[in-house]
């Protein structure tokens, strides 16, 4: 528990010290001095095609939402004050498109969460951090004048909107084990946060995202399998598709001899793969290694992970 | 004797696609190679429009139902879908819609899904979502025995293995004010049915194994968010719970009783335009008081493990050219978990794993046409674990008991690179190492002739991974991708003879897409092919009739399909997808594995109108295998399509 409070404490403690020092995304750029803010109703006056992009949505200047604790709403919120630009009457003195095209991913994406706080607060390590994806790249209806790929709502599934992108994964959804991500029973989403990395803090990491349907994994067990509670579920299944039943990574006894190959352990028995058994006459017979070891997963009752 | 070592893919034939380009290049938008999503249901109509489909579909199967059932969840003769988007948007703005559709093609009963949704665009919205399908299972579980493909067949369960998974989720935001916002909702999740289990028994020639469900799992969660200038932060709180009842068939009887509560608080602060600090803070105690009942023996179970974590990270933007993320995580999990026959413990376990972990990413743009990101992550944790006997470790009762002291250390290494070798071609590269070094003690035995749990004993692990891949776009018409991608991975334990084995994987893989702008063709095709090995390096070999101990498997996949337009009112679409699996094994005992998917649809579709749009199709799907699990289906559907 130490471990939890002391960085959230430590965190709490150093804002209000440093409260003063923060800025706006506006700030990244070299805004020019005398520039102010003119309202959206300004901004229309010439713009009015912007202003029917965003008629019903969050971002209509109408709704003047502004950037929490500071006034700042509209246009002006991602386009930086704007009176110079309508004294000048050109397409100087205001970050426009174009500006804001040539940006690197962290200024685009600083724009956006300025409001959108909690977006801010998971992009961190996230999947598309780093690379030259930024918000409205996927967010093509939020964002005018954004291109990149097609809408989400052009879509059956949510699925099918992310795959625009990743077509490898399309391949593995095809194969004959899979996650039904192409059918749309499951959502990239349910697995997938792409504003964020798998959280860091959940109970139990990256497997987490696993437990969440598939809950009887998630014990606690008296005896648990090393390669449940300190590898990831990935170790050993391939979650968006296999051609192996189950989802494993390999073909059964292949798969979980990788790890469990003790050859030397009982010489007298010759060929073992278990650390006190001899396993030769059973791995000739047909049988798999989960034959016996049901419980795989983690087990209450025996250390070995068999029904006993 | 060595075993077979590491060979390289064979990458074929990718090169053969390019000749067909145009070499005339000119400015883009930068998509991704893509099919059309030809498997989305005959005539489908979406996008943002009131819209409705209805499809009656014809299904003529030959070969095994369940495996077909499997693969495609089709059962029915006859069946029929349907699709459809409704949206409103009133005159104050607010906007509502609901989405779906449905088939009766599995059991004949009607599964699907639907979004329901609406808003105050800014203050409030909120969605229901609801999921309801059925899964279907093979009915045998197969071994690569030697003499696999001879008859007679396997023995396989009675009826088909059917397990319904049903899913509901509400979820709504409300925004209280400029600085303050509400989040909460609900999950349910519920399990009913049977599934096809990998068990056989002991000599694995028996009749696969089913698993039985029947359990439900309840979520509540919500929380609060506040923003002001450059702070943010949220508080999230959730409950869960999961009951009901599963079974291995005729083995083990399990009765779920599972809780959860979790909460997490996370907060951020730009300190400046440069830098910006996030934190996360996350506790959840998980306990589970269920029941296990195993030949003939009724365990109660008690488990509890309290988990806390934190994250504190920080964003920095060097310059105009590179950005930095650093971070540092720490989780901390306690367990105890005891397993009692009547009043009495028959065994019972206190768990302790610490782990810490550093990660540190750096990208840069400022070379002209160039990515590049590093990213470097640094991991240890502590096991600390005690099994005990008739008590509690540490109890006054207690038997024999073990103790196991585990250290961890990890390392990821991983480099991106991306440079724009001109205006039509990208070429982008990855490379990511793992080096996993695993100590443990012991094993500590109060009884040395009494091993309570299994001991691995030392071990590392090497993992090597590459990607390799050429984008290319020659004019706004033709899109090119083709690349590779590779694992190596080394695997040793060090207290048994400094065993080894090795896992390999290469792939290469090509997308071409041609949608020339206003034409009446489009064409678009992928192929890839990929090789993976697994085997064992050191001495001694496997005995002669061992089975399954190499496992060589390739996977080739060819998908080309074409789009067809004639006049304004009738379009063609064909499209063809064929998988080839093989697993050669060891080819001395065990008889190599074949098995091919051929997937075909041909789809025409006619417009009735401005509004309505009258498709048929027929689509055939095969899996032919080198053992039992053959099947052929020819659909034919016919579907209306209309917007209103």
């Amino acid at each position: 528990m130490l471990r939890l409070i002391l960085p959230v404490a430590g965190i709490l403690l150093l804002s209000p010290g440093i409260a003063a020092g923060g800025v706006s995304f506006v700030d990244a750029f070299d805004v020019p001095d005398g520039a102010g803010y003119v309202g959206s109703e300004t901004c229309l006056d010439c713009h009015d095609d912007v202003g029917e992009f965003y008629a019903n949505s969050p971002h209509s200047p109408e709704r003047g939402l502004a950037i929490p604790g500071t006034g700042i709403a509209g246009c002006e919120a991602c386009h930086g004050p704007g009176s110079l630009h309508v004294e000048e009457e050109g397409d100087g003195f205001i970050i426009g498109p174009e500006i804001l095209a040539n940006q690197g991913q962290g200024v685009k994406v600083a724009m956006c969460t300025q409001c959108h706080t909690d977006q801010g607060l998971e992009w961190t390590g996230g999947p598309h951090a780093g690379t030259d994806i930024s918000c409205a790249n996927c967010h093509t209806d939020q964002v005018h004048f954004a291109g990149g790929v097609t809408p989400v709502s052009e879509f059956r599934n949510k699925g099918e909107f992310c795959l625009q992108c990743h077509p490898a994964q399309v391949t593995d959804f095809r194969l004959p084990f899979r996650h039904r991500v192409l059918e749309g029973q499951i959502d990239c989403q349910d697995c997938h946060n792409p504003h964020a990395d798998f959280d860091q803090t959940a109970w139990n990491g990256m497997n987490s995202v696993c437990l969440e349907c598939h809950v009887e994994m998630e014990g606690p067990f008296v005896y648990e399998h090393d390669g449940v509670s300190s590898e990831d579920c990935v170790t050993c299944h391939r979650p968006h598709g296999s051609n192996h039943d189950k989802l494993l990574i390999t073909e059964s006894n292949s798969m979980c001899l990788q790890c469990h190959f003790e050859q030397g352990f009982n010489a007298g028995d010759g060929w073992t793969f278990d650390g006190n058994r001899g396993h030769t006459n059973r791995l000739t017979n047909e049988a798999r290694c989960y034959d016996c070891h049901t419980e795989v997963h983690g087990s209450n009752t025996d250390p070995n992970f068999k029904d006993r | 004797m060595k075993m077979k070592r590491t060979t390289t893919a064979t990458v074929l034939g990718l090169a053969l696609l390019a000749f067909a380009l145009p070499t005339l290049a000119e400015e883009t938008v930068d998509l991704p190679a893509q099919a059309e999503p030809i498997w989305a249901p005959t005539g489908d109509v979406i996008g943002q429009d009131n819209h409705g489909t209805a499809t009656f579909q014809s299904k003529d199967p030959h070969g095994n139902e369940a495996k077909g059932a499997e693969d495609w969840q089709l059962v029915q003769k006859y069946s029929g879908q349907g699709l459809f988007g409704y949206f409103r948007t009133q005159e104050n703005g607010s906007q509502y819609w609901l989405r779906g559709y449905g088939d009766n093609a599995g059991t004949g009963g009607l599964v699907g899904k639907f979004d329901l949704g609406g808003n105050i665009p800014g203050q409030f919205k909120w969605n229901i979502d609801f999921r309801d399908f059925d899964y279907f299972y093979d009915r045998t579980s197969e071994m690569r025995a030697p003499g696999f493909a001879a008859p007679p067949p396997p023995p396989e369960l009675e009826g088909l293995p059917k397990l319904n998974w049903r899913r509901a989720s509400i979820r709504a935001d409300y925004r209280l004010s400029d600085q303050f916002s509400l989040v909460g909702g609900f999950n349910r999740k519920c399990r009913i049915g049977d599934k096809g289990s990998l068990l056989r028994g002991d000599t694995g020639s028996s009749v696969p194994g089913a698993k039985l469900f029947d359990t439900t799992t309840n979520e509540f969660w919500g929380g609060i968010g506040f923003a002001t200038g450059s702070f943010g932060s949220d508080l999230n709180l959730s409950y869960r719970s999961t009951d009901g009842s599963r079974s291995l068939e005729g083995r083990h009887d399990y009765t779920d009783d599972q809780t959860r509560f979790g909460a997490k608080l996370g907060v951020s602060y730009v300190l400046s335009d440069q830098f910006k600090l996030v934190g996360h803070g996350a506790t959840s105690k998980l306990e589970n008081t269920g029941r296990d009942n195993v030949l003939g023996n009724t365990y109660d179970l008690n488990g509890e493990t309290t988990t806390s974590a934190g994250q504190i990270g920080l964003l920095a933007r060097l310059g105009k050219s590179a950005n930095l993320a650093a971070s540092a995580n720490f989780r901390n999990l306690d367990t105890d978990a005891q397993t009692n026959l009547a009043a009495d413990i028959q065994q019972a376990t206190t768990r302790k794993r610490d782990s810490q972990d550093y990660r540190i990413g750096i990208n840069y743009h400022g070379l002209s046409k160039t990515l590049l990101r590093l990213d470097y992550r640094y991991g240890t944790s502590n096991l600390d674990q005690t099994v005990a006997e008739s008590d509690v470790p540490g109890g006054t009762q207690v038997g024999d008991y073990q103790v196991t002291d585990q250290s961890r250390t990890q390392q990821d290494l991983s480099f991106r690179a991306r440079y724009r070798l001109g205006i039509a071609a990208t070429i982008k590269a990855r490379f990511a190492w793992r080096n996993q070094e695993i100590d443990q003690q012991g094993p500590v035995l109060s009884n040395p002739g009494n091993e309570l749990t299994f001991w691995m004993g030392d071990r590392d692990l090497n993992r090597y991974r590459w990607e390799l891949a050429l984008r290319m776009r020659f004019g706004r018409w033709v899109r090119f991708d083709i690349g590779h991608q590779a694992i190596d991975q080394t695997y040793k334990r060090k207290d048994f003879g400094m065993s080894e084995t090795t896992w390999n994987a290469n792939r290469g893989f090509s997308n071409l897409t041609w949608t020339p702008a206003g034409g009446s063709l489009d064409l678009y095709g992928m192929f890839s092919y990929g090789v993976e090995r697994y085997a064992l390096t050191t001495d001694p070999v496997p005995a002669a009739d061992m089975n399954a101990i190499d496992y060589d498997g390739s996977t080739m996949r060819f998908s080309p399909g074409a789009n067809y337009r004639i006049g304004d009112n009738l379009s063609l679409e064909g499209h063809y997808e064929g998988i080839r699996f093989e697993d050669t094994g060891n080819d001395e005992v065990i008889k190599k594995l074949q098995a091919d998917h051929d997937r075909m649809r041909l789809r025409a579709g006619y417009k009735l109108s401005s509004s309505a749009k009258l498709s048929v199709s027929y689509t055939r799907n095969e899996f032919d295998e080198n053992r039992w699990d053959d099947y052929i289906h020819h659909l034919y559907a016919v579907s209306v399509s209309g917007t209103f």
